[in-house]
């Protein structure tokens, strides 16, 4: 392949959370007024710590407190998508191209081009089932076995990503914020469900500097560019210290005000790709409490509790099988829920039909 | 309406390079994203602004969107004081797709100098203008 354009490679190392997570915003800024190439950073991070997306409220997403009693620091970056707990298990790619003929400007272009490269290191390295799914996740066996996410900073494209060598599931279930604990062992559960790593994949796992030198091969060969081994300039420290970083420890860049699009009742997890975990109450005569994992539109497993009395009240276990695998669908919900209570002869005083319709229908609305 | 590549820009307005477009209303000027922006964009899932109130500078941030985990932001077109902005947008950043140029509109400002700062937009009747314009964006795009 000719080689079209010549790029710098960085390996950061194990460095701390915060240059993890945003030293390359000083590397774009420097990209963007045409002070440093085109740029590939790698790295493990050096401490465990937990990243929100750009759009996120903290106080929803994140459980402060304990991060703040098991020193964990709360890092919010510029790219969008959900919260996450990160160590060193996992190795982070990081691009940082402006006006570059191989990294598209279109969104999902974007990320169908770049994510094959991870698609393919995932292969040579033998999760020989690692794909691409649209828009922007990378799986196997139907499992993410990747995080990715993007950003314009000023003229430079920014796109973020991992490879999971491993994941301390337990940890990861317990920095979210959840309204009770059964959310929380639903939202752990779904995450070993819904979320692989190296370590599951493989007898044994590659070492980061593998996974380094493969990636490095294979951005190359795939994109037609080629890297060169660099350093950090001195602007670019300066600017991270100086400027950015200041900014990305305040408070107020932490405890940012999320967009009201993102304002929900309720509360919903992100566990893969189109996987959630939600959980709903809806106030009728009584209250409803739905809590469910969703793929799509589609319920794959619901619990129904709330303060009303059902009789018989093993007739609520049967409603949540007859629930599973239909799609959050107004009409089909009618059919099923009308012809449950029909079927059943079941009683729910304060409880009609058209409010478990409805209680639905706004569980909906966290998806 | 001007059609470039099956985007669409209508003549009446102004486009900021920034992917903003414009329209005079009454001293004061509407904003919102273009057809193109916004395709190229995807499904927008969250929109954040300035507060209505703030000072803004042309060039300068405005607001941010998501799409797929993808943060772009949103540049101010025309300098001046945002007087207004679009509070079904905030809740339902889509609508930015469905309807850029209508329901769409994201802010109003009250310009501060117009006279100069119009003459760096391109103008929805430069027909020729707009397609050079595009053409090199598609071609950064990959498209």
């Amino acid at each position: 392949m000719n080689i079209l354009e010549q790029w710098r490679y960085i390996d950061l190392g194990r460095p701390n959370p915060f240059v993890a997570q945003t030293f390359y915003e000083a590397v774009a800024e420097a990209v963007s007024n045409d002070k440093s190439p085109n740029t590939l950073i790698m790295l493990n991070p050096g401490a465990p710590y937990v990243c929100i997306g750009y759009h996120q409220n903290i106080n929803v997403e994140v459980d402060v407190k304990y991060c703040e009693e098991n020193n964990l620091p709360i890092v919010r970056r510029g790219q969008g998508g959900g919260a996450t707990y990160l160590d060193g298990n996992q190795v982070f790619y990081q691009i940082i191209a402006k006006n570059s003929e191989v990294v598209p400007k279109q969104v999902d272009e974007m990320f169908r081009r770049l994510l094959a490269v991870t698609v393919k290191v995932y292969q040579r390295l033998g999760v020989t089932s690692a794909k691409y799914k649209p828009l922007n996740d990378v799986v196997a066996n139907g499992k993410k076995i990747s995080g990715n996410g993007a950003s314009l900073h000023d003229k430079a494209s920014i796109l973020v990503g991992n490879f999971i060598m491993d994941m301390d599931f337990d940890r990861m279930a317990r920095v979210l914020k959840v309204p009770n604990e059964k959310f929380r062992d639903k939202m752990a559960k779904s995450m070993q469900e819904w979320v692989t790593t190296l370590k599951r994949e493989l007898i044994e796992v590659p070492s980061p500097e593998i996974i380094k030198k493969v990636y490095v091969e294979e951005i190359q060969r795939i994109l037609g560019i080629k890297l060169a081994k660099s350093e950090i300039t001195q602007e670019e420290w300066s600017l991270f210290n100086n400027k950015l970083l200041p900014i990305y420890t305040s408070r107020e860049w932490l405890y940012m005000e999320a967009p009201y699009s993102t304002r929900h009742p309720g509360r919903a997890v992100k566990i893969a790709h189109d996987v959630k975990v939600v959980e709903v109450d809806y106030k009728a005569g009584k209250l409803i409490r739905l809590r469910a994992e969703v793929k799509g539109k589609e319920i794959i497993d619901i619990r129904i509790t709330g303060d009303f009395f059902a009789t018989p009240k093993e007739t609520i276990f049967q409603l949540e099988e007859d629930l599973k695998g239909k799609k959050l669908e107004e009409t089909q919900l009618q059919s099923t829920i009308t012809r449950f209570y029909a079927e059943t002869g079941v009683e729910t005083p304060g409880i009609t039909p058209e409010d478990v319709v409805q209680a639905l229908m706004k569980l909906k609305t966290l998806l | 309406m001007v059609k470039i590549d099956g985007n669409d820009f209508p003549e009446n307005l102004y486009y900021h390079r920034d992917h903003m477009w414009v329209k005079i209303e009454d001293g004061l000027i509407r904003t919102g994203y273009n057809d193109w922006a916004q395709k190229a964009a995807g499904k927008l899932l969250s929109l954040k602004m300035k507060r209505a109130g703030s000072l803004v500078e042309q060039g300068k941030t405005l607001g941010s969107i998501e799409s797929g985990k993808w943060v772009g932001s949103l540049k101010v077109p025309i300098s001046g004081e945002l007087v207004q902005v679009n509070e079904d947008a905030l809740k339902t950043p889509s609508i930015i797709n469905k309807e850029p140029y209508a329901k769409g509109w994201v802010a109003v400002i009250k310009p501060s100098k117009l006279d100069s700062e119009i003459k760096t937009l391109i103008p929805g009747t430069d027909k020729l203008a707009l397609e050079t314009w595009i053409k090199d964006e598609k071609a950064k795009a990959k498209l």
